[in-house]
């Protein structure tokens, strides 16, 4: 039973696209509820993958494989470890709040409902493939169907000195994305080739011992063609301006999952590259502070509310790329965890702000004043994806940057200074932020606004409960993924020691 | 004399398809039909006979997988001594231009209603280009290729000058005509120089491909004469599938012959042309001619790189889809340059991919066309509010043929291009991924086109029910084997056995 969950996983989704597909247009709310319901079964679905690993941890039990294309020997196999598995719960919660969050939407609804749902196969195939063809053919479906995604639901901005088209971001974000995995094409060809076992299979990649040059030369190629979909700098400008072109529930799962992809893909190509790695991780480490700093920087200067959650992201998905560099234990689960909490916060960020515009029509933060008199609660939700954003202690942000700082101390503590100054500037511009928009003086034309609706509340709240959850009882979580984490440091360190 | 009427009755098909082709233009010629369904459904059941009868007379799945596992329990058929050659190779192209064939046709019922005069001739001439398509994916021997590729070319010459409108369609056919007789007659030429070459060397049966072989192992160093000949091989076949520097024809002819014609030149006439030059290469591959590895491989990246980029100037919809697939064929020759049994795999499951996308983009297209009579590409804004399938359709092909998954475009293009790596070929490879990104680019601006302008005029444009079936079976073609290509990968391997194991 248990070796079906996982394909069933992809099935949910796609008999719900299918649905949708046969359901005839102007039957608005026809397709909201069967969305809405598709994606309450894959977030069940979804959790109890997590719980189940995390009770039993056995990383084989969900096991499934079967031969896809014979003459490559690629296998369609399924799987997951305490890392994967916490990211399939992210994704879970992400698609069920996008959807619900989604549902404001009057436009061409069923058009966007199907490329939603195929966006989600995509990254839902990426996290449970342990294979790495099907990694890549899931992780390229998943970059398609931003781009229409973006430039047919998505919002042109006028700025004061630059203006902004949403074809523009669309077109941004796919180019860069196409062109950076271009060089995993790259990477994954030839390591195919190099390892020689004729299998995609992670685990025969490991076992394959590829020769050190090899994975010394092609390493970098996995490196900046996943790192750039994780935001790395200095390639990550396609990610800010790809949000701010977004529809809502579209940012949630770019910020929230998509840039988990290029962290996730870094992660696994640490296990079957390990001389690569750790030939390589100093620029890793180095260009994740640079993103963790100059992010935060960025986000300071500006004035776009999701150009500065946007930045944010880019400086959160730093620490991930710093937790990753360190290559020891408690770094790595640190960056996994702060996979999960960044994308439960950020989705929850992107929220409110889509909340928020939907009611001023506005996301300059000059302008935006005094709104937690109006909308208490949708400001109380704000305040608090803040905090985590902090890394306030009891939410889920600090748990995560304390083990990558304190992973990062070990390796190198000069980068881990750099990265807490990072951490207390994201404390000046978050609380800037806030006190901008919800406190000071009420303008008089914000005054009536109403506040969060129903359809707005459920998924924040949900989004809410996973952060002081993960912040409450980090414990669960990080029991859940330790052993996995364990298990590909050792494997990592066990190569040093064999050679 | 028993030999000539045994052999017979393995021409069933070529003979079946030749009388139905003289039938449908006796038909069209003295008879007054007035009902446009007539023609084509008659030309249709008698390819769908066909295509029958090879699928379960010839049973040409069973020699496949017995082939794939051993070689010599293959049933290779040689007949009339060995002019043809009927392996699984000949058996699976041979369905396939028979299927090509019913499609093009089922698409052309409106167009020709409209835009053709003609109607016998027109329905009639592609059904024996379909035979001198099946010859050339049969023949074991230069000339008898030479005649397939004739038969397929002087239909191709009339068929692209049948439209009813002399001013588009002159200016092309006469270029059409011009070009492929000159090439042809380079072709001739080069075939005698490489039979001059051969005769000096007492090979026996100089013409066939089997000796060019034999000739091309025992010879480290090709004498010009010999070079010059092949070049000329080359030149004609290369005309053909339109590579660069022989594809110049192609944006012209695409947008001046009629529609349809145009979709028919770009998936089956390339398709023949690349079993041909399949079949061709294989053998003269067999001797290791790094050289020609490097004049394939420039050829590649010449046709690549050019087809693209040109593309992305292009305001007409019927030239992009020429420089595309232009393009298209400079990803075959980076298989042909690898030269390997998995490039040769690749190559076949490549272009049939190609074909069905091909179908789908030219199915939406001549339905756009018929409704719209709009030729830009700016004439698809909004092509998603006047009829969301059609832009649908048209996505999905133009995705595939880019190489996203979910379609067969993906695994074919990764196929063929780890094949590639695997002979020391990387650098090539990176040159047709950066190719394929920039076809990205073009491919995303139709796109946007549909999805995200507005229509020039709302008017709704309907589909009617053959349009439908045509598109979804591409549209099945085009998902259903980039979901689980393995349910072709027998007929194929086998194909691909057959013409490279020798």
């Amino acid at each position: 039973m248990d070796s079906w969950i996982l394909p069933l996983i992809l099935i949910v989704p796609v008999l719900t696209l299918l649905a949708i597909l046969f359901i005839p247009k102007n039957n608005d709310e026809i397709i909201k509820n069967i969305t809405i319901f598709g994606s309450a079964i894959s977030g069940i679905l979804s959790l109890y993958v997590f719980m189940a690993f995390a009770q039993t941890r056995d990383p084989n039990q969900f096991d499934f494989s079967m031969v896809w294309f014979s003459n490559l020997s690629i296998r369609l196999d399924f799987g997951v470890d305490g890392i994967s598995a916490l990211m399939v719960l992210l994704v879970g919660i992400v698609y069920l709040t996008g959807t619900l969050i989604s549902c404001k939407i009057t436009e061409r609804i069923k058009e966007f409902f199907i490329l939603y749902i195929l966006l989600i196969i995509g990254v839902y195939g990426v996290f449970i493939s342990q294979d790495l063809f099907f990694f890549f053919f899931f992780y390229e479906l998943a970059v398609v169907p931003m781009y229409l995604l973006i430039a047919v639901w998505g919002s042109s901005s006028d700025f004061k000195t630059f203006a902004r088209t949403k074809e523009y971001g669309a077109l941004k974000l796919m180019l860069v994305l196409v062109a950076s995995s271009v060089l995993i094409w790259i990477g994954i060809l030839s390591t195919f080739i190099v390892a020689n076992q004729n299998s995609f299979l992670f685990k025969d990649l490991i076992d394959a011992n590829i020769g050190n040059d090899f994975q010394i030369f092609i390493f970098p190629f996995f490196l900046i063609g996943f790192g750039v979909l994780a935001g790395l700098w200095p390639f990550h400008t396609w990610s800010p301006d790809g949000h701010v072109a977004a529809p809502t529930s579209v940012s949630m799962v770019h910020a929230g999952i998509l840039m988990k992809l290029g962290a996730y893909g870094i992660l696994r190509s640490i296990e079957f590259l390990p001389a690569g790695a750790q030939e390589w991780m100093w620029l890793l480490l180095i260009l994740g502070t640079i993103n963790v700093v100059y992010g935060a920087l960025s986000a300071m200067a500006q004035s776009d509310l999701k150009y500065v959650i946007g930045y944010s992201s880019v400086s959160h998905m730093g620490y991930v790329l710093m937790g990753l560099a360190t290559l020891n234990v408690i770094g790595t689960a640190g960056s996994v965890l702060q996979m999960f909490s960044h994308g439960i916060m950020t989705a929850l960020f992107f929220a409110l702000v889509g909340v928020i515009y939907e009611r001023t029509h506005s996301r300059d933060i000059e302008t935006l004043d005094g709104l937690i008199k109006p909308m208490g609660i949708a400001g109380t939700l704000f305040v608090i994806a803040g905090l985590t954003s902090l890394g306030l202690p009891g939410l889920s942000g600090f748990v995560a940057e304390l083990f990558i700082f304190i992973g990062v101390f070990q390796t190198n503590p000069f980068m881990a200074i750099l990265g807490v100054i990072g951490a207390a500037i994201t404390a000046i511009y978050i609380l800037r932020l806030i006190a901008r928009i919800f406190f000071g003086t009420v303008s008089e034309k914000w005054a009536n606004l109403p506040d969060i609706s129903r359809f707005e509340l459920i998924p924040s709240v949900i989004l809410v409960f996973f952060i002081i959850f993960m912040g409450v009882l980090p414990i669960y979580f990080i029991d859940a993924v330790d052993e996995s984490v364990k298990q590909l440091i050792n494997s990592y360190l066990s190569n040093f020691v064999a050679g | 004399m028993e030999n000539i009427t045994n052999n017979l009755s393995y021409l069933i098909p070529e003979i079946i398809i030749t009388i139905l082709g003289f039938i449908i233009i006796g038909i069209g010629i003295f008879t007054r039909i007035r009902n446009k369904f007539v023609l084509p459904f008659v030309s249709i059941s008698g390819l769908i006979f066909t295509a029958i009868y090879i699928t379960f007379f010839f049973n040409f799945s069973n020699v496949h997988i017995l082939s794939t596992t051993d070689h010599n329990q293959m049933n290779d058929l040689f007949i009339y001594g060995g002019l043809l050659k009927l392996d699984s190779f000949s058996l699976l192209f041979k369905f396939i231009f028979i299927i090509l064939g019913i499609f093009i046709i089922l698409m052309s019922i409106d167009y020709v209603d409209k835009y053709v005069n003609h109607e016998g001739e027109f329905y009639g001439l592609i059904i024996l280009s379909i035979a001198g398509m099946m010859i050339m994916s049969a023949a074991n021997e230069l000339l008898t290729a030479y005649i397939g590729l004739e038969l397929l070319s002087f239909s191709l010459y009339i068929l692209v000058s049948l439209g009813n409108d002399p001013e588009k369609t002159n200016e092309s056919s006469i270029k059409y005509i011009l070009l492929g007789g000159f090439t042809s007659a380079l072709v001739l030429y080069g075939i005698s120089q490489i039979y001059t070459e051969l005769v000096k060397n007492d090979i026996v049966n100089p013409t066939f491909f089997s000796s060019i072989g034999i000739y091309a192992t025992q010879y480290e160093n090709f004498p010009p004469l010999f070079i010059f000949g092949l070049f000329l091989l080359i030149t004609g076949l290369g005309f053909k599938i339109a590579a660069v520097p022989f594809h110049t024809w192609a944006p012209d002819i695409y947008e001046g012959a009629p529609l349809p014609i145009a979709g028919y030149l770009a998936t089956a006439s390339k398709l023949a042309g690349i079993a041909l030059i399949l079949r061709i290469f294989a053998e003269i591959f067999e001797g290791s001619h790094s050289s020609l590895v490097i004049i394939v491989a420039i050829l590649a990246i010449l046709t690549m790189s050019l087809g693209n980029i040109t593309a992305i100037a292009q305001t007409k919809y019927r030239r992009l889809i020429a420089y595309s697939g232009i393009s298209h064929m400079g990803y075959i020759l980076v298989g042909l340059a690898t030269n390997t049994i998995d490039s040769y795999t690749a190559v076949i499951l490549h272009s049939i991919g190609y074909a069905f996308s091909g179908l789908l983009i030219f199915g939406v297209l001549i339905s756009f066309y018929n409704r719209t009579n709009k030729e830009n590409i700016s004439d698809l804004s909004g092509l998603y509010k006047t009829n969301s399938f059609l832009a649908l359709c048209l996505t999905i092909a133009l995705l595939s043929t880019a190489g996203l998954p979910f379609f067969v475009g993906f695994i074919s293009k990764f196929y063929l291009f780890l094949a590639a790596v695997e002979q020391d070929l990387l650098w090539l490879v990176i040159i047709a991924l950066i190719n394929s990104l920039i076809s990205l680019y073009y491919y995303l601006m139709v796109i946007k086109e549909m999805y995200v302008n507005e229509p020039d005029d709302i008017q709704v444009i309907s589909t009617n029910n053959i349009e439908k079936l045509v598109l979804i079976t591409s549209l099945i073609g085009v998902i259903g084997l980039g979901i689980y290509p393995e349910i072709i990968m027998d007929a194929i391997n086998s194909a691909s056995v057959s013409v490279f194991i020798r």
